[in-house]
């Protein structure tokens, strides 16, 4: 990733989640319900579920765009880096799929 | 209460009565095992009396105290160290802007030579990557090249830097990472070519800087800002060199 692609996507992606973090917020405040039933319903709505999955994509190319600025910065070994990287790229490519089968038992 | 107060709130900064104590940072690495800080008094001084004033007469007493000066005048930039905890220049420091006692020390990060003298050739090297000379595509005119007024704005702020390295030596992005982020000072000149409109290469030198370490290991703290001595702003520069490549794709 480029230095200038990985720095737009961590600005893309925080400006997308920060405007779904007030929705997210504001829809929370104003929830009847906590149901599972309820929540499968918001999730029935199109947008809805589209607005939630590009909000899971978004944290985790954020999440890997700051977590790996950390160790460009202070991990200096060759090696040492490149398993640290693996490691989170690992965790989060696993966490965006558990997070992607719970939402589509959700659905 | 007064325990309470810092120091600077409790008296003025400047010498007391002319009398102004200083902590300089002393080390030989070819002679010392390791650096100390050594405690000087000088007398008669004024609160207008600049701080390399100050390293001079320290030297008449002690001679073996290492420190860079040339012009004396904040254009060369060879006197740059740590006073006080904040990078700047001896030559244009007043006295009476510093609290007592003053501890001088190194710009952070790099090498010591001996005492207040740094190695720079990294931040040199830095400088060089840059390429920082015009690269025009046609051979260069017999006359000179004319500017718009407004090409030649577009310099101002960029032309001015002295390369005394106060900023990149206030950089923790820098100090991190010497050898693959260009630091602040190299990429001020770097905006300060791809600004130039005589100069043609302003593609090739986008696309030499965008990689995830000369330049994109910046992460707008603005320390380069804060402390670079001729009031320029590195920061805004690098924020240009990153507006122009946005612009090569968007």
């Amino acid at each position: 990733m480029s230095g200038l692609s990985a720095w737009l996507i961590q600005r893309l992606s925080a400006l997308y989640l920060a405007g779904f973090t007030v929705y997210a917020l504001v829809r929370l405040a104003m929830a009847e319900s906590f149901s599972h039933a309820a929540w499968s319903d918001w999730l029935a709505a199109p947008l809805n579920a589209v607005t939630l999955w590009l909000a899971a994509l978004a944290l985790l190319l954020h999440a890997w765009v700051g977590g790996r600025d950390v160790l460009l910065d202070y991990v200096h070994p060759l090696g040492l880096r490149v398993v640290m990287l693996t490691i989170l790229a690992g965790w989060l490519l696993g966490s965006g799929i558990w997070f992607g089968a719970i939402l589509l038992e959700v659905m | 209460m007064s325990e309470w107060l810092p120091v600077r709130f409790m008296r003025p900064p400047g010498p007391r009565d002319g009398r102004m104590r200083f902590s300089i940072y002393r080390y030989d690495p070819e002679s010392d095992e390791a650096p100390r800080q050594q405690e000087y008094v000088l007398d008669d001084l004024s609160p207008d009396d600049m701080l390399l004033d100050a390293l001079l007469s320290l030297r008449e007493i002690d001679e073996t105290l290492g420190f860079r000066r040339s012009c004396g005048e904040g254009v060369c930039g060879s006197d740059a160290m740590n006073i006080n905890g904040r990078n700047g220049l001896a030559c244009i420091t007043r006295l009476g802007t510093l609290t007592d006692p003053v501890e001088i020390r190194p710009l952070p990060g790099m090498p010591v030579i001996r005492d207040l003298i740094v190695d720079m050739d990294n931040f040199h090297h830095q400088y060089q990557r840059v390429e920082p000379w015009l690269q025009p595509d046609a051979p260069p005119p017999d006359r000179e090249q004319a500017q718009t007024p407004e090409e030649r704005e577009r310099l101002d702020g960029l032309t001015e830097c002295i390369l005394c390295g106060c900023c990149s030596a206030a950089c923790p992005s820098y100090w991190w990472n010497p050898e693959r982020f260009l630091g602040p000072a190299a990429l001020l000149q770097a905006a300060r070519f791809i600004e130039d409109s005589r100069d043609t290469a302003t593609e090739a030198r986008l696309e030499q800087l965008d990689d995830a370490y000369k330049l994109f290991r910046c992460h707008t703290i603005m320390n380069c800002s804060d402390v670079c001595p001729k009031g320029l702003n590195p920061t805004e520069a690098i924020g240009r060199i990153r507006r122009r490549m946005l612009g090569r794709h968007v």
